[in-house]
């Protein structure tokens, strides 16, 4: 960060109107639209290909019958089954159904408490001034710090003795407590980097921080909180331990331990089902972030430091 | 003020319930009136999962005052799960344990004593050998029921040594016939294929080949083994890899805890699994299998009917009776053993053998030959071993390793290993 | 409208500056004339007791439900705990074997600080870069960043040990490659030389997270600073230093922050790939993953409890002094 950085942004502050948020325009301030590039396209699907092997290996292995699955190295199906789907959806008698279910509520409801906790005390750390305020951040930061192994048993206790177990409450809760301290920092490092006048000249002309928050930075941290939704919801849809810990009744499983119940480390593991539900669940992963990144991606940051 | 009180509060309320949980170890179990809930845990893959449900089923039919919830899932994370409930007050109350850790929770008094429950006439022993109660009987407490029993096999992959032109070895063979073999199989593909993994890293492999040298792996009191026997069995596979006929360390390395992935994967043409693995295996490949005992069984034998898994009860069970009523059924009745089958292995209840048995056929029944073999003719098995050994099982592993990757002489590993045993067992 | 009101004194008070010379930072806008900052003032200590209610969430879940459990484990850290009997208090015998007479745990520590310190640059550079490239300026962009991001999807399931093996065992695609080149590859995964790099490699894999958050910092970039950049015939390349970077370093800031505590606690992908052992020969014995075999394997949870508070105390450190050096290059806006 040098002055030469510093006069450059400065020489670039004049502030122009711009047409749509997507064009690049040219010196003359004509439109260009984006160009064809091929060898862009070709390294960048080539690329995709190797990162994607992985995946589509197990894509492969979800339509191969069990005697072929590791018994041959090709990642094609020949022949083609569905049997993994059929017996995979079953689960063990409960049913996937049921276990995408009990995901899509755990996740659902998660998305709602983080985003509601974590971008409340986000703004409340990064705009507000209070008594304590560093050492709350100090500590919201610290929590991020003590590996979690050490801490299951007790909260299992404590969660335990709140007559919890067994329900979605561990899972969910915490998440409307903001105890992700991952995304209050994120929220926090977004709001940093908005200009500050923004809310403060809202609370000049007499907005108190409720109506600052509601009207300027929500729609300001549109990004950060499609992030938080975007991760929170992957995150909690992926989790394994705590649903493990937490929920003794099949019928409350959720998607990881219905996967995980396909596989016997010491005896038989049903790998081809295992696969099948595996490439399912990545389907509600998948939809979630196609939508999210549509708020990503959203220039709503930009205009409105345009307005 | 308001924060430190909470937190103080929080602590105590954490550390209560600790104590409170493990106050539920003696309390009095309550006297069984109306309709009782009983949780039982298992791990397994689905095809367990689906014949356990079956069998609970069966039992609830016969039992319209006990509920059973099952809590069922994989191997992975099972441990955590229990040990994490137990210390919160919550254990499940009919408990699948697997060997390693029978003695550590039987030790700490987490399970309940079953001779409670036969004296009730709530569990019979009937058709059970003293050598497999006393298999699981810690400190003079019946801690557990063997829930399916095993034993080592070797299995060849015939296909692919005939493609080879090799001759898989017959029954009474030795190990040098099976080194012989693995390296004939090198021979002919080229160094792209072996005859077997090795399995140099494997305590369950050396538990065989100590008792086949008169000795046992480890018994009550601690190792139960010279230094001598473990070197030679170091030095067995150390030969092999020196000749090229087993594959190399990183590539035995990738296969440790799944060795007949090996086979399946094409890799090597033999391996060793439990009986009750054998037809998974079969089907998770086209090649044709044979299944045989482990190598150098003759004239001593070093097999042994293995628990493959337990049934316990927990002392945090509020209804033991109920609990013990299942663990009867599950071990005891015929009806759940014609359910059950084989699947965790064989049960060790001689009258219901039958029922679990039959209908065998393909994989399953060769393996179920094997079994009976060994039931003849195997060596007694070992009674449990002192807290600890779950610890040096994997002390095995790492100094087996270590001497794969040449870091290590077999005789130097085999001293560090036997002073870092002692020190784990001590 | 509130709004409006917004944005016009944004617009006034635009004008009346730019960076202040000499200060070493960034400036795209100005601070409010002084006038403004006492009924600022005035505005801020109307609401004194707002801030913990915004806070209040945060408040009840650090203190009842994280801060209990901590100080517990703190606790359970001089004490001799298995998870089956009660703890019995042995003082700072914990520490003092983790430091005197555990060659494993110091081996674990070698290998987590060669993990940290390789891995997390590589992702966060690859998914600095991608993001930028996947931001603006090609067709299909939206397909290919999510192609990108399929990978951080999957989770740290048992799946992954098995794709993994699919990729760098012995019969997998990286030795298939390698054989049409006549090469025989050995088992990368089985290797105690090239093991840990798989799992670094596995980590920059899933650099979906961190491309994710830079591409949504890339979005509060505001357009203008680019037009105007482009109107004095800067280049993409000084753009990109002088602009872009500059303006996403409070994210540059969070990545690195957390990716460098996910590091230093990583555990699931050593775990699942090496089957929990942490093998071969220790060779990608995470520090957690010594732990959690320390904890629930062997039942030494007030071991267990040492060895997170040390690695606590290591990380808030590290930490403290990220952000004291992000003085030097994070430029904030308020």
């Amino acid at each position: 960060m040098t002055t030469e950085t510093a006069a450059l942004i400065t020489a670039t502050g004049r502030r122009r109107r711009s047409g749509t948020g997507r064009a690049r325009r040219n010196a003359d301030g004509s439109i260009r639209p984006p160009r064809p590039r091929p060898l862009a396209h070709l390294m960048l699907v080539g690329f995709g290909l190797l990162m994607l092997y992985p995946l589509i290996w197990m894509l492969g292995a979800s339509f191969k019958e069990s005697e072929f699955i590791f018994s041959e190295v090709n990642p094609f199906p020949n022949p083609v089954t569905f049997d993994n789907y059929r017996q995979g959806w079953q689960g063990s008698g409960v049913g996937f159904g049921t276990y995408f279910l009990n995901s899509t509520i755990v996740s659902g409801l998660s998305v709602v408490g983080n985003m509601f906790a974590c971008s409340l005390a986000g703004y409340a750390f990064a705009r507000l001034e209070f008594r304590g305020r560093k050492f709350f951040f100090a500590a919201m930061l610290a929590t991020l710090m003590l590996p979690t192994h050490v801490l299951l048993v007790p909260q299992y206790i404590l969660f335990s003795n709140l007559g919890w177990v067994n329900s979605f409450l561990p899972l969910v809760v915490p998440k409307f407590l903001a105890v992700d301290a991952f995304f209050i920092f994120l929220m926090v490092q977004f709001l940093r980097g908005l200009p500050r006048e923004l809310d403060q000249a809202a609370m000049i002309d007499g907005a108190g921080p409720w109506q600052t928050y509601w009207r300027i930075i929500l729609p300001l941290t549109l990004p950060a909180l499609a992030t938080t939704a975007i991760f929170t919801f992957i995150w909690t849809w992926n989790d394994f331990l705590t649903p493990l810990l937490y929920l003794q009744d099949p019928r409350m499983y959720t998607v990881p331990l219905g996967l995980n119940a396909f596989l016997d480390a010491s005896g038989e593991s049903a790998w081809g089902p295992m696969f099948a539900m595996a490439v399912l669940s990545l389907g509600p992963l998948f939809g979630f972030f196609l939508a999210g990144q549509k708020y990503l991606t959203s220039g709503i940051a930009t205009t409105g430091l345009k307005g | 003020m308001f924060t430190r009180r909470k937190t103080l509060t929080i602590a105590g309320v954490a550390a209560a319930a600790l104590v409170i949980g493990l106050a539920g170890c003696s309390s009095e179990p309550a006297a069984e009136e109306g309709p009782v809930e009983i949780r039982f845990t298992w791990w397994g893959g689905d095809a367990r999962h689906e014949l356990t449900n079956a069998a609970l089923d069966a039992f609830e039919a016969a039992n319209d005052d006990i509920t059973v919830v099952r809590d069922f899932g994989g191997f992975d994370g099972y441990l955590d799960k229990i040990t994490t409930q137990y210390a919160g007050g919550n254990s499940p109350d009919v408990i699948q344990l697997y060997n390693e850790v029978l003695v550590e929770f039987a030790d700490r008094g987490q399970l309940y004593d079953l001779n409670k429950a036969v004296d009730e006439d709530l569990l019979s022993l009937e058709g059970w050998p003293q050598d497999v109660v006393d298999m699981t009987t810690v400190g003079g407490e019946l801690s557990a029921l063997t829930f399916g029993s095993t034993t080592h096999a070797y299995f060849f992959d015939e296909t692919k040594s005939a493609e080879f032109g090799v001759e898989t070895p017959a029954e009474g063979y030795t190990w040098d016939d099976l080194g012989a073999y693995s390296a004939a199989i090198a021979k002919a593909s080229d160094g792209k294929v072996w005859g077997t993994t090795d399995l140099s890293h494997s305590y369950q492999i050396f538990e065989v080949w100590a008792k086949q040298h008169g000795e046992e792996f480890l018994t009550a009191d601690g190792i139960g083994f010279t230094q001598e026997t473990l070197e030679s069995f170091w030095q067995y596979w150390a030969d092999l890899r020196d000749a090229g006929a087993v594959p190399s360390p990183d590539v035995s390395t990738e296969y440790l805890g799944t060795p007949y992935d090996a086979v399946v994967q094409g890799v090597v043409t033999s391996t060793f699994l439990f009986t009750n693995q054998f037809q998974s295996v079969a089907d998770s490949t086209p090649s044709e299998l044979s299944i045989s005992r482990m190598p150098g069984e003759s004239p001593d034998p070093g097999q042994y009917l293995r628990s493959a898994m337990n049934l316990t009860v927990s002392s945090q069970s509020k209804h033991p009776e109920a609990a013990a009523r299942l663990v009867d059924f599950l071990l005891n009745s015929e009806e759940a053993n014609e359910i059950l089958g084989t699947d965790r292995g064989f049960p060790s209840n001689a009258n219901v053998f039958g029922p679990a048995t039959t209908g065998l056929e393909g994989p399953s029944a060769e393996a179920a030959d094997i079994f009976e073999a060994v039931r003849a003719d195997g060596s007694p098995a070992p009674v449990p071993a002192p807290i600890g050994s779950a610890a040096v099982n994997t002390l095995f592993s790492e100094y087996a390793q270590q001497v794969q990757f040449g870091q290590l002489s077999v005789s130097e590993a085999a001293t560090q290993f036997l002073a870092a045993a002692e020190s784990e067992l001590g | 409208m509130k709004s409006n009101a917004t944005t016009s004194e944004r617009a006034t008070s635009a004008g009346d500056g730019g960076a202040r010379p000499g200060r070493g930072r960034v400036r795209a806008s100005s601070r409010p004339a002084p006038a403004r900052s006492v009924s600022l003032r005035r505005a801020v200590r109307r609401n004194k007791i707002a801030p913990y209610l915004f806070l209040l969430p945060w408040l009840i879940g650090f203190f009842v439900i994280t801060l209990g459990p901590m100080l517990y484990s703190f606790y359970l850290s001089f004490t001799d705990f298995n998870l089956l009997g009660s703890a019995e208090w042995v003082g700072i015998d914990n520490y003092i074997e983790l430091f005197t007479s555990d060659p494993k745990y110091l081996e674990s520590v070698r290998v987590t600080l060669v993990y940290v310190f390789v891995s997390v640059p590589l992702q966060l550079a690859f998914a600095l870069l991608l993001a930028v490239l996947l931001n603006r300026g090609l067709r299909g962009l939206a397909i290919y960043r999510s192609i990108y991001y399929l990978p951080s999807l999957i989770g740290a399931s048992v799946a992954i040990a098995v794709l993994w093996r699919q990729m760098f065992g012995r019969n997998g695609l990286v030795n298939q490659v390698l054989d049409w080149f006549g090469i025989v590859g050995e088992s990368w995964i089985g290797n105690p030389d090239t093991a840990l790099g798989t799992l670094i490699i596995l980590n920059v894999w899933t650099f979906g997270s961190p491309m994710v958050i830079f591409l949504a910092a890339l979005r509060q970039v505001p357009e203008y600073l680019y037009e105007a950049a482009a109107v004095d015939g800067v280049s993409k390349w000084r753009a990109f230093w002088h602009i872009t970077l500059p303006m996403l370093t409070p994210v540059v800031l969070f990545n690195l922050v957390l990716q460098l505590i996910g590091a230093f606690q990583a555990f699931t992908p050593a775990y699942v790939v090496s089957g929990g052992t942490g093998g071969p020969v220790n060779s990608t014995l995470f520090y957690t993953l010594y732990l959690y075999q320390k904890g629930f394997a062997n039942f030494e949870m007030g071991y267990a409890s040492a060895m997170a508070w040390v690695l606590f105390f290591f990380i808030a450190i590290v930490t403290a002094v990220n952000f004291w050096l992000s003085k030097y290059w994070v430029h904030y806006d308020d």
